[in-house]
């Protein structure tokens, strides 16, 4: 009874709702989750008085989108009794849907987009996505506009599907509130953008270049010959798999309908956000646990072996060498921490030394690689002296444990950080450099599994790496600078990166991320959404503008030199 | 000078064949550990008698030994790459056991382990030694402990100046023998250029002890630091390193010194050419001038912010601060503070300095400014391939193309030594060192630089506080941080496939028996 209770005060409050907002709800709702083609239909501007802007125009529909999360969290804070933030949920979307229509009612992306524009178009969703998500933060309970920058922090946490909160008390705040935080990782793990294509007209090959430049991972397979098509399986699956987890969850002893969406929410998304202080800690469940673990598992795997699964194919699970190795690497380090853990003597923040069973050693050992190494990030330590805790492992552990944070999940999968493709096509590139010494004349193609990996993949390949611990370094150097501890910066800024969640030190699964000072916290905030967008489309994002900028210059003067003639 | 002996008879001279490079290293490296062996008896005569004899006589032995090597010729028409760098690991390894007798036929260590690790720390030109007071040691051993860092240097200036560009592996610097690449080079082939190198080297060496004697340094100490500075390495005769001398002077000249040797030696040889506007145009220099300036005033500043100002006046703060950014950069390790008070900013920005190193073609360690200068312009051909996808651009160092090749090895080397890096650190934490400890060790190691950080901020710089079992770990890190990875990986790979080579062989000699 006690599941039901919320949605009932939701109805209760229903009728109250004024019903010219309702209408305007209904009349926007279903086409704006609707197919492309109703999308076109929907004319504010002729089409002939459109600018062609593509990164205006996607930035314009990703607010858009904004929309329907907003509106579910707002019913929420309205039903639920505990606080009342429905004013900045309000706000929110009254920004979302002012600004999302002035961006793209009067623009059109055109029928090709270019390559630049598609990092421009992505990155600049993202951060208006995030100043936007932020505002809920800023004008309710949560924070003041004073601290705008740790609503920033908590948003793009959230739409980086990263995890690290700057909130010391989660539970203090309000259900649609903490539900809006859960949406933004939900919106994040596969992106807006993605979303946004679900509903452009056919861009040609620009489409598939904005979906690959967010989506992580070094390709994204088409899954249908539309790229609007992709888009929409791909969320159909994300969704698929976010009802099951809830599902699966709200069965099971322990969280309720409300928790069982919320954290399934972000177990699709590899986001690791939790309504509850002690993350999945709280419900001391074996049952949720493993649930979580399998829905992060499955999440931190290509999401188009899924699809193909789905269609009868399981085996492609194994053909793909990029998932053996994933799976197997996981295996491995849950094996050695389990060992390890059980048999080294640890000792808890106290100094005492703590008791550890093997099984107990193992089920923490299976939560936290597998959290870790999908970067979900989400904590099952009961208590801060608990084996979950793992800041309290040995030290090896620890380091594997970053490790595991940098290489991620697999590629065309929801999880961050490098991938294990690139992990493994790095190493493989090194160990020929030493082979050439010896047959400097011999032609050695990079092979995963039986296939080899062609020149320019490698090469990007290692671009990428280079550019992730440039930045990493970056971002180190960065928040130490601000006075941080070694460990708790490098560890941040891993985490950051490769949007992980919780660092290593004061920074731990039972910690947040207060333990660094806020101009800290600003650096971190942008490696996240780095991280996120996998480096080159937030590198990239000025390109357009700047070409923009010296397009109009160029016009401008051409035209005061004619008028000058 | 070719010897009639026919080959195979006792005495031979035969100068090619597999093992001819090798025996032609060993005897080289005996003659100059023979040569500062003798410098060291010179100290060591009117201090200590055993010390003095047991130098004279393991001296007269290499002596004999590089003499006899000497009298057969070698040619270096072709150099290879797996027998040259094969060659040049074990010349470090025979150096490193060679060290390891003198420490214990003069009785200056009592445990094997602490001697081994010691002189390897020494040929390495690391700094992290085990002696909490080096004093303890006698005078002609301390000369020795500098001067197996002179040889360590010796030997890493010549791999990178005058093998690795002509062999390839790890290159730094361009390939004499092409176009273009000759303005830059210390000589277009080989052997020629070793013969540069080591004069340069003795030359500068002579320099430095007399600029070390004029600002009042005794004739040992001058020696002793000499030896430490100009090769990177750091050890000093005091535990408190150059502060011991408190004097402004010892220090400016130490910083000029150290930089000095953190400068690529290629340049150094067209400046005395009077090459000045091409060196001042190479990229590489601009770069590492304008990071040891950046870093020197951002750990300064970082350093007044800090809890811990000390009562020092702004002067003494700014030398402090240029003396162990230009210390730290070039892997070297001399200390006149403890920059461990500095706060974790200074600490972080000083241990990326040293885990990159110096320039390309210097003595210093590290993975070198060229390779990181090279790999930021690969990263911004990727970013500008992203928006003109068929584009065909090459990666420029300050106008030189670099090859492909360049850029494939610069990568793996990166990769690579991160590895060993982060598997020595894994291994450190496995046997009980904090994680912060564990990575400044490892990485400090593999850069041969010394210092560490321990997990609360202080800063170690003896190995008296790193367990026995963790030294065992930094070993073969130092090593391999010395010989920039490839060399010594190919060693084993030498060894590995020789051994293969010969299990397959008798297997198949007794299959060819039995049937």
């Amino acid at each position: 009874m006690k599941r039901l209770s919320g949605i009932a005060a939701i109805a209760a409050k229903l009728p109250r709702l004024s019903p010219s907002a309702l209408s305007a709800l209904s009349a926007l709702a279903p086409r704006l989750v609707g197919s492309g083609e109703e999308a076109e239909g929907l004319n504010f501007v002729p089409a002939s008085r459109k600018r062609v802007a593509p990164t205006i125009h996607v930035v314009g529909l990703s607010l858009l989108f904004l929309l329907p999360g907003l509106a579910i969290s707002l019913l929420i804070e309205w039903g639920s009794t505990s606080s009342h933030d429905e004013g900045a949920l309000a706000l929110a979307m009254g920004i979302a849907l002012v600004a999302g229509m002035a961006c793209w009612a009067p623009t059109t992306t055109g029928t090709q987009i270019r390559t630049s524009s598609v990092f421009s178009a992505v990155a600049f969703s993202w951060i208006a996505c995030s100043l936007v998500g932020a505002v809920p933060y800023a004008a309710g309970s949560m924070f003041d506009w004073a601290h705008f920058d740790d609503a920033l922090f908590e948003a793009v946490s959230g739409f980086s599907a990263t995890g690290s909160t700057v909130l010391a008390d989660i539970e203090a705040n309000g259900k649609g509130i903490l539900m809006w935080r859960q949406i933004t990782q939900f919106y994040g793990g596969m992106g807006m953008v993605v979303l946004a294509v679900t509903v452009l007209p056919l861009l040609g090959v620009g489409g598939l270049a904005l979906m690959s430049a967010e989506a992580p991972g070094t390709t994204s397979d088409r899954l249908a010959p539309r790229v609007s098509e992709t888009a929409r399986n791909l969320w159909k699956l994300y969704l698929g798999i976010t009802a099951v987890v809830a599902l699966a969850l709200w069965a099971s002893p322990g969280p309720g309908l409300y928790d069982s969406v919320a954290h399934a929410l972000t177990t699709a998304s590899t986001g690791g956000f939790s309504t509850w202080n002690a993350s999945v800690g709280h419900y001391d469940s074996w049952l949720v646990e493993t649930i979580i673990v399998i829905g992060l598992f499955l999440c931190g795997m290509n999401f188009t072996l899924h699809h193909r699964a789905l269609g009868g194919d399981v085996k492609s699970y194994i053909r793909s060498s990029d998932t053996r190795i994933y799976v197997v690497l996981t295996v491995i380090a849950i094996a050695t921490a389990t060992i390890v853990n059980w048999a080294v003597e640890l000792r808890d923040t106290t100094g005492a030394v703590m008791q550890v069973t093997f099984l107990g050693s193992l089920r923490d050992a299976i939560f936290n690689v597998v959290t870790l190494g999908s970067s979900g990030g989400f904590g099952n330590a009961r208590g801060p002296d608990s084996l979950g805790n793992f800041v309290l492992w040995a030290p090896q552990l620890q380091i594997m444990l970053l490790l595991a944070m940098v290489v991620g999940g697999s590629v065309g999968s929801t999880a961050g950080g490098a991938k294990v493709f690139r992990a493994v096509v790095a190493v493989k590139h090194a160990i020929r450099s030493v082979r050439r010494i010896r047959h400097p004349h011999a032609v050695m193609p990079i092979k995963l599994g039986d296939q080899a990996v062609s020149t320019d993949i490698v090469q990007r390949v290692i671009g990428f790496l280079t550019t992730f611990l440039f930045i990493t370094v970056v971002g180190a150097l960065l928040v130490t600078a601000t006075g941080a501890p070694i460990l708790e910066s490098v560890s941040a800024s891993i985490s950051a990166m490769s949007n992980m969640g919780p660092a290593l030190g004061e920074a731990g699964p039972t910690s947040n991320f207060l333990v660094f000072s806020r101009p800290a916290r600003l650096v971190l905030t942008a490696l996240m959404m780095i991280g996120r967008l996998e480096l080159f489309a937030v590198l990239l994002m000025f390109a357009t503008p700047t070409s923009s900028v010296r397009g109009w210059a160029n016009r401008r003067r051409r035209a005061k030199a004619r008028a000058g003639l | 000078m070719v010897s009639t002996a026919r080959p195979g008879t006792f005495g031979s001279t035969r100068a090619s064949g597999p093992y001819a490079i090798y025996a032609m290293a060993l005897g080289l490296t005996s003659g100059l550990a023979a040569v500062v062996l003798v410098i060291s008896t010179l100290f060591a005569i009117g201090d200590d008698a055993r010390d003095s004899l047991v130098m004279v006589l393991i001296a007269a032995v290499l002596a004999a030994h590089a003499g006899y090597q000497a009298r057969r010729p070698f040619e270096a028409r072709s150099m290879k790459p797996v027998p040259t760098f094969a060659a040049v690991t074990l010349c470090y390894i025979y150096l490193a056991a060679l060290s390891t007798v003198v420490y214990l036929a003069t009785g200056s260590f009592d445990r094997f382990d602490d001697a081994v690790y010691e002189s390897v720390t020494g040929v390495s030109t690391s700094s992290l030694t085990v002696l909490e007071d080096p004093a303890v040691l006698t005078r002609g051993v301390l000369i020795w402990r500098s001067g197996t860092q002179w040889l360590g240097g010796l030997g890493a200036l010549a791999l990178s100046v005058a093998i690795f560009p002509f062999v390839g592996g790890s290159r730094e610097m361009a390939d004499p023998r092409q176009r273009g690449a000759r303005r830059m080079a210390l000589a277009p082939r080989p052997v020629p250029a070793l013969k540069r190198v080591g004069v340069l080297y003795g030359v500068v060496s002579l320099l430095v002890t007399i600029a070390f004697l004029i600002v009042g340094m005794s004739l040992p100490d001058a020696v002793a630091h000499m030896m430490s500075s100009v090769s990177t390495g750091g050890f000093s005769t005091h535990s408190d390193s150059i502060a011991h001398f408190d004097s402004v002077a010892v220090e400016i000249v130490t910083i000029v010194v150290m930089a000095g040797a953190g400068f690529s030696l290629a340049l150094a040889w067209m400046l005395l050419r009077g090459l000045f506007h091409d060196t001042l145009r190479v990229f590489e220099l601009r770069v590492y001038a304008l990071v040891l300036v950046a870093t020197s005033a951002w750990v300064f500043w970082l350093q007044g912010r800090g809890e811990a100002i000390s009562p020092q006046s702004t002067t003494d703060r700014i030398i402090d601060s240029v003396f162990t950014t230009v210390s730290l950069s070039t892997t070297t390790g001399h200390r006149t503070v403890d920059w461990g008070t500095w706060g974790p900013g200074a600490e972080m920005a000083l241990v990326v300095l040293f885990v990159i190193g110096g320039m390309a073609g210097s003595v210093a360690g590290g993975f070198k400014w060229v390779r990181v200068v090279g790999l930021a312009q690969f990263v911004w051909r990727e970013l500008m391939r992203q928006l003109h996808p068929r584009a065909v651009r090459s990666v420029k160092v300050g106008g030189s193309t670099i090859s492909e090749r360049s850029v494939d090895n610069w990568h793996s080397q990166l990769v690579l030594s991160t590895f060993a890096a982060g598997g020595g650190a894994m291994l450190l934490a496995f046997f009980g060192s904090e994680i912060i400890e564990a990575f400044t060790l490892a990485f400090s190691a593999v850069s041969t630089t010394g210092p560490a950080i321990a997990n609360d901020g202080t800063i170690l710089v003896t190995a008296a506080d790193v367990s026995r079992i963790d030294r065992v770990v930094l070993t073969p890190l130092m090593l391999m941080g010395r010989l920039a990875i490839y060399p010594a990986l190919v060693l084993v790979g030498v060894v590995w496939f020789g051994a293969e080579r010969r299990i397959a062989g008798a297997r198949w000699r007794r299959a060819g028996r039995r049937s």
